[in-house]
């Protein structure tokens, strides 16, 4: 009976090959229907290499800062602070910047301010707040406004925790750095010793 | 503050496929609260004030105070190959010149032995010119 294939052989190969059809198909098919989500890489931090710095908020004049030869240049990023004044593209393209960005915390106010108490988003470009956890669970609110007289883009802000009141400032500023690249400064100051946050 | 940094570095990093820096300056002590997101997301610090206040070098008490809770948060920072730009308002305005370039000089030597880049900034603390010190800073 040697290469003959008996009746019974030929439904056991008949069973194992629709078996192997069906796994082959639960396996695959399942993947014409769902797209899976591959985890999305976060942006570049870009690593940030250099000898010298210098910091102006005030007065600042482009030209004189591009020729001064500082590997990275704190500034702001108006003139005196104001949304009137602010640096135009084309003099930031003069430090060989590829793109101005628009303020973040404009963007972010969209996101987050919208009805909070007291903040109205508007003519002051830096108005924004957030609501903030710190790791022990209780509830920092932020509360971020602009100066109104355009000397800086300093925002104060006060943080409540606890029915303790800190007292600090923040300020972003625009920066560009001879690498050809516009930073972003966040300046946190506190006028108490942020070690009573852990308190 | 650290999910306000996040935010900030998140929403800008989206708007570019260059390389976005974040330097926060000061607070260094949230890093205390830090899990490691805020340590990987930043691009260096900045630190005012760490060995002058103003003209007058701190008292031996603040000094104690900054290296227990300022050096150690910055050299994690240093440690993660992110630099410490550190400014102290040393410069009385006066000339590179006598216990002004001395001051100066000192500022410097210190912020350079901890691998600090320092900024030698005038002390009227307006940040309203470049200050250039001709051999010095650029």
């Amino acid at each position: 009976m040697t290469g003959s294939i008996t009746t019974n052989q030929h439904r056991e190969m008949s069973s194992r090959m629709m078996t192997l059809i069906l796994l082959v198909l639960l396996v695959f098919l399942p993947r014409c229907f769902y797209t899976i989500e591959l985890p999305v890489e976060p942006p570049p931090t870009g690593k940030l290499e250099i000898r010298t710095w210098a910091y102006q908020l005030q007065d600042a004049d482009p030209a004189a800062i591009a020729q001064a030869g500082f590997d990275l240049v704190v500034m702001d990023y108006a003139r005196d602070g104001s949304e009137a004044t602010r640096y135009p593209a084309s003099q930031f393209n003069t430090f060989g910047v590829q793109e101005q960005f628009p303020s973040p915390t404009s963007a972010l106010e969209k996101q987050r301010i919208t009805g909070s108490t007291g903040m109205t988003a508007g003519s002051i470009i830096h108005q924004c707040g957030w609501d903030v956890k710190i790791r022990n669970g209780k509830g920092i609110t932020l509360f971020v406004s602009g100066t109104p007289n355009g000397k800086t883009s300093c925002m104060p802000i006060s943080i409540k925790l606890c029915s303790r009141v800190l007292l600090a400032s923040i300020w972003t500023a625009w920066t560009w750095s001879n690498t050809g690249r516009i930073l972003i400064m966040v300046k946190i100051r506190f006028f108490q010793k942020p070690t009573q946050l852990a308190e | 503050m650290i999910t306000l940094i996040l935010d900030l570095a998140h929403y800008a990093r989206s708007k570019t496929q260059q390389p976005f820096y974040i330097i926060p300056q000061n607070g260094e002590q949230i890093l205390a609260f830090d899990n490691g997101e805020l340590l990987n997301a930043i691009s260096g610090w900045a630190a005012e004030d760490l060995f002058y206040d103003a003209t007058h070098r701190w008292s031996s008490e603040d000094s104690a105070w900054i290296a227990e809770h300022r050096f150690p948060p910055l050299d994690r920072v240093l440690d993660h190959q992110k630099p410490i730009l550190s400014v102290d308002y040393v410069d009385d305005g006066s000339g590179y010149t006598g216990a002004n370039r001395q001051r100066i000089d000192d500022y410097r030597k210190r912020a350079q032995y901890r691998e600090y880049i320092p900024y030698v900034a005038r002390s009227d603390r307006e940040l309203d010119e470049l200050n250039i010190i001709p051999g010095v800073q650029p």
